[in-house]
């Protein structure tokens, strides 16, 4: 099964939006913390992680700033906007009517 | 859902990224290596050797370049971004051909400049609306005729239309602003002075500026007049004062108040300084006095008018059968009048001037043609690398814009100059050409043409080359598509040649007009006769003894001047644009035979003037009032009346000259013809009579023709003390004949200066597009004459065959050109004289000319060509 463009798209800055929930991150955290979080079954390529942040940044859904990392180096962290909070909300609504959609046709109850 | 505070942000990124790209491509790459790092950190952590994880986590990595590229799009600024590196890269490439460019930009720049320059003159002239208010329902009316087009309209038909039409429902009559004798301020002057009834500015929709309208019960008949003055009149002529009302001006044998100044704009009729009211009550309905002006009722439009009042007329002419001549109305815009006789020379200008554009289009096409191939092999390599076509074409675009953007600056500046130029060149005669400026709307104009020829030169060359670059690439050598580019730039040549050839054809036919007209003998003489022209009040010269007596102790002062050989006087000077004539009786009999043109002469006028005579006698002492009076008749009127016998003691009567209308006439000479009417108007039959014996006509003016060798700047201020000594309330205008002459083909010869140097000028960008793409094909063609030399062939072998190549593309260019120029030049008809549109002489001349100088162009390239040096050349490649 292919799945539309937009909802790859959509689910990959639904997550990236729902890693920063908790607080700026940059970039390397935010594909190893969606990494660890699935279990090692989401990998995020960075090829597709970078223009992600980008077009986020440009749509006034996260900021980023410079800081400092753990490792005391210069890394770009990103935080949520409250465009992207709203944003988040309207995404993950999408999602769960996708996957209850899915579910029903699969005829198998909501989790 | 997207607040402001996201969209303030997203703006200032973008701004960002269009101006300082370079800190975020840095930004960029700091956060991937940043990226790497942690990566590498992260696989050493796990137990990797720092070799073994950096390659894991590059490999992982992917392409950064991808990376970099995407992220750079999602800033959408693609297009803007694009279009800075190719202005940028335009830029790199046109400083490394600096002479290319200079010669691009300047060929626009003259190309844009004269476009924009007409295009301000014709839309001054012609294309702008009149500066009355809802000018296009104003509209002038005449009598019509079968015999007349437009007549002026009688009085009396004026009234009883004026009383009847509903479609016009405000009419005003008036007469052209003619120069008038006006007493009263200071020193006596000629200002122009227009007679108008007393609706004329109400139709014409404008208020005084100062002071008041005609009021009511002014301007009728008998009833009290008063003036109102043009801006320009009250600042000169009554230094601006607030208290002109109090001012009352003498004008002809009426005393009028001035009421009010008109706004600066106001110029109707044409020159008016002076508007002063005026009423007829003359019940003659062919007595055609009147210019008509007429405002359109709501819902009515020009055809309704002229179906409406053709009706009125013809119900008039049905009750007053021969005392009317009129049958009918023509009804025309005030615009269409005032641009009937320019619109003819305007719309030539036009057209001449596109030809112009499109030559310098064309030339600058087939110039980026070559340029565009030269760059065809690094154009392979982008579309390898994955670039676009529409991409590549967009890159030579930018190229060719920025330089028809600078060119056309350049261009409208030049225009400013140019037009002013034009305007300082051009004939005072066209309405509004005096005032013509360039303007928002002439500079709007000109970036537009810009845009349109750098489209133009661009996309045709843009479009051909990367079609190709397919092939290019798969011969991996230049001369690849050469041959099929070799053929598009023939075509380019011819089609400059041909247009080259349109224009100088046009301009050969102006010119040989313009000598014709200038070779023409007027039948007067020109050098050496000064022109003082007088004009009597009309207080105290209201009979003829005190007008004869004023004339006979000028002419007799001006006899005694030093350097003044003699003396003559005509009522109306040829050339001075205007002629009294009317119908005739012959020899006792009492119908009209036909018309005569009357002008009333002193009896040395001929001797003074150089006209000469062909037969019988001129005036002498002895035509004296009160001896029988005798006329000349000129040797038209003879061909016209008196065919086959001798015209000599014939008798004429002239009804309505003047008082003398029921005295017979002997005619006793007959004088060569005068071009009274302007160079290229014929000859009309015309008749003298001695001033000795009727002298009213001078009275509303006269012209003494002095013989002198002496300047007429010199003369001037003598004859003018001369006539102040007499009478000091005469005005006195001096000049002189060869000015007069100047004037009446100042029309002529603007267009056909003008003309001529748009034809000089295709002519030179032709030679130089001739020149650029052999100079171009013999680069190209190194390596084959190389060839060809080392084979033994001789240098005129050489040089022929670039000549041949020349050839190939001018001889079909001069071909189409004779074709294009044999159908424009029936449009040039009107303005034609002498020669016709097919004149054999002037093509056969442009042909010469273009051959000339194409071969001239080629010579040089040509004989590059034979300098090849052969083992060089060979090893080039």
């Amino acid at each position: 099964m292919t799945l539309p463009l937009d909802r790859v798209q959509g689910t990959l800055d639904m997550l990236i939006l729902q890693t920063l929930v908790a607080g700026a991150q940059h970039g390397w955290a935010i594909s190893h913390q969606i990494r660890d979080r699935s279990g090692d079954s989401l990998q995020v390529n960075q090829g597709a992680l970078y223009p992600a942040l980008h077009r986020l940044e440009d749509r006034g859904w996260v900021i980023a700033d410079w800081g400092i990392s753990d490792n005391n180096r210069r890394a770009r962290f990103y935080r949520l906007t409250r465009d992207g909070r709203a944003q988040l909300a309207t995404e993950t609504e999408s999602w769960l009517e996708f996957i209850r959609a899915v579910n029903r046709v699969m005829q198998i109850a909501p989790a | 859902m997207t607040s402001l505070e996201t969209v303030g942000r997203r703006f200032r990124r973008r701004l960002r990224s269009l101006f300082d790209s370079r800190s975020m491509e840095l930004e960029l790459d700091e956060e991937l290596a940043f990226h790497l790092a942690m990566e590498v950190d992260y696989h050493i952590r796990r137990g990797l050797g720092p070799a073994e994880a950096r390659r894991l986590a590059l490999r992982e990595f992917g392409g950064v370049m991808r990376i970099k590229e995407e992220s750079r799009q999602t800033r959408g600024v693609g297009v803007i971004d694009d279009t800075l590196r190719d202005l940028r890269f335009a830029w790199r490439s046109l400083r490394r051909t600096p002479v290319y460019a200079a010669v691009a930009i300047l060929t626009i720049a003259v190309g844009i400049g004269v476009t924009t320059a007409v295009f301000s003159v014709v839309d001054g002239v012609l294309l702008r609306p009149l500066p009355y208010p809802e000018a296009e329902r104003l509209v002038r009316l005449s009598e019509r005729s079968e015999k007349y087009e437009r007549m002026s309209f009688a009085g009396a038909n004026f009234r009883d239309v004026q009383a009847r039409t509903r479609t016009v429902p405000q009419l005003a009559a008036f007469y052209s602003a003619s120069p008038t004798t006006v007493l009263g301020i200071g020193e006596a002057m000629r200002p122009r002075v227009a007679s108008v009834t007393k609706e004329f500015f109400d139709v014409m929709g404008v208020a005084p500026l100062l002071g008041r309208a005609i009021a009511p019960g002014e301007g009728a008949v008998g009833g009290p007049h008063v003036a109102l003055v043009s801006h320009a009149f009250w600042k000169a002529a009554l230094s601006g004062d607030s208290s002109f009302s109090r001012v009352s001006l003498r004008i002809e044998d009426g005393i009028v108040p001035v009421v009010g100044v008109m706004p600066p704009g106001f110029n109707y009729p044409t020159g008016a300084d002076i508007w002063v009211t005026a009423a007829d009550d003359n019940p003659y309905r062919t007595a055609h006095n009147w210019l008509v002006i007429g405002r359109l009722g709501p819902g009515a439009t020009v055809a309704s008018a002229r179906t409406e009042i053709d009706g009125i007329l013809g119900a008039l002419k049905a009750t007053h059968g021969a005392e009317m001549d009129a049958e009918g109305v023509d009804v025309s815009t005030l615009h269409e009048t005032l641009t009937r006789t320019s619109r003819t020379t305007m719309l030539i200008l036009l057209g001449a001037v596109g030809l112009v554009l499109l030559v310098v289009c064309v030339n600058l096409a087939s110039g980026n043609l070559a340029r565009a191939e030269t760059r065809q092999r690094e154009l392979a390599v982008q579309t390898a690398l994955g670039a676009g076509r529409w991409r590549l074409v967009r890159q030579i675009l930018t190229e060719t814009l920025a330089l028809a953007l600078v060119g056309g600056a350049l261009g409208v500046a030049l225009s400013v100059v140019l037009t002013r130029t034009l305007v300082a060149l051009g004939p005072g005669t066209i309405p509004g050409f005096a005032t013509v400026d360039v303007d928002g709307r002439v500079l709007a104009f000109g970036f537009a043409i810009s845009l349109l020829t750098g489209l133009l030169i661009g996309l045709g060359p843009a479009l051909q080359v990367t079609g190709r670059l397919r092939d290019a690439i798969g011969s991996g050598s230049r001369s690849g598509s050469s041959r099929a580019h070799m053929r598009t730039r023939g075509v380019l040549i011819s089609a400059e040649v041909a247009l080259a050839f349109a224009l100088l054809a046009g301009a050969g036919l102006l010119i040989r007009s313009l000598a014709t007209v200038l070779g023409q003998d007027p039948g007067f003489r020109v050098e050496r006769v000064i022109t003082a022209d007088i004009a009597l009040p009309g207080i105290g010269y209201e009979d003829t003894t005190t007008i004869a007596r004023f004339y006979d102790r000028l002419l007799a002062d001006l006899r005694t001047v030093p350097r003044v050989e003699s003396v003559g006087m005509v009522n109306q000077i040829p050339l001075g644009g205007v002629s009294f004539g009317s119908r005739f009786m012959v020899d006792g009999g009492e119908d009209q035979v036909g018309d005569l043109g009357y002008r009333v002469v002193d009896s040395s006028y001929f001797r003074t003037f150089g006209v000469s005579l062909v037969q019988g006698r001129g005036f002498g002492a002895s035509d004296r009032s009160g001896a029988e009076h005798v006329t000349v008749v000129n040797r038209a009127a003879v061909a016209a009346y008196w065919p086959d016998t001798d015209p000599i003691g014939h008798r004429v009567r002239v009804p309505g000259m003047d008082q003398h209308g029921k005295e017979w006439m002997t005619i006793v000479g007959v004088v060569a013809d005068v071009h009274h009417g302007g160079l290229d108007q014929p000859a009309q039959p015309e008749m003298y009579v001695p001033y000795m014996q009727r002298p009213e006509r001078l009275g509303s003016g006269a012209t003494i023709v002095l013989a002198s060798a002496a300047p007429a700047a010199q003369l001037a201020g003598i004859i003018r003390d001369r006539v102040r000594a007499i009478d000091t309330n005469v005005p006195v205008k001096v000049s002189s004949m060869s000015e007069l002459l100047a004037g009446t083909v100042a029309s002529r010869r603007f267009s056909t200066l003008v003309l001529g140097a748009f034809g000089a000028l295709a002519l030179v960008l032709a030679a130089l597009g001739i020149y650029g793409v052999l100079a171009y094909s013999v680069a190209q063609r190194q390596r084959e004459i190389g060839v060809r030399m080392a084979l033994g062939a001789q240098q005129g072998a050489v040089r022929q065959l670039i000549l041949r190549d020349a050839m190939w593309a001018v001889v079909p260019g001069v071909v189409v050109g004779l074709g294009l120029a044999l159908v424009l030049a029936k449009l040039l008809q009107s303005l034609l004289y002498g020669v016709t549109s097919t004149d054999p002489l002037t093509y056969a001349g442009v042909i010469v000319v273009l051959l000339l100088v194409a071969t001239l162009a080629s010579w040089i390239p040509a004989r590059r060509a034979t300098r090849v040096d052969p083992m060089i050349a060979i090893r080039a490649e």
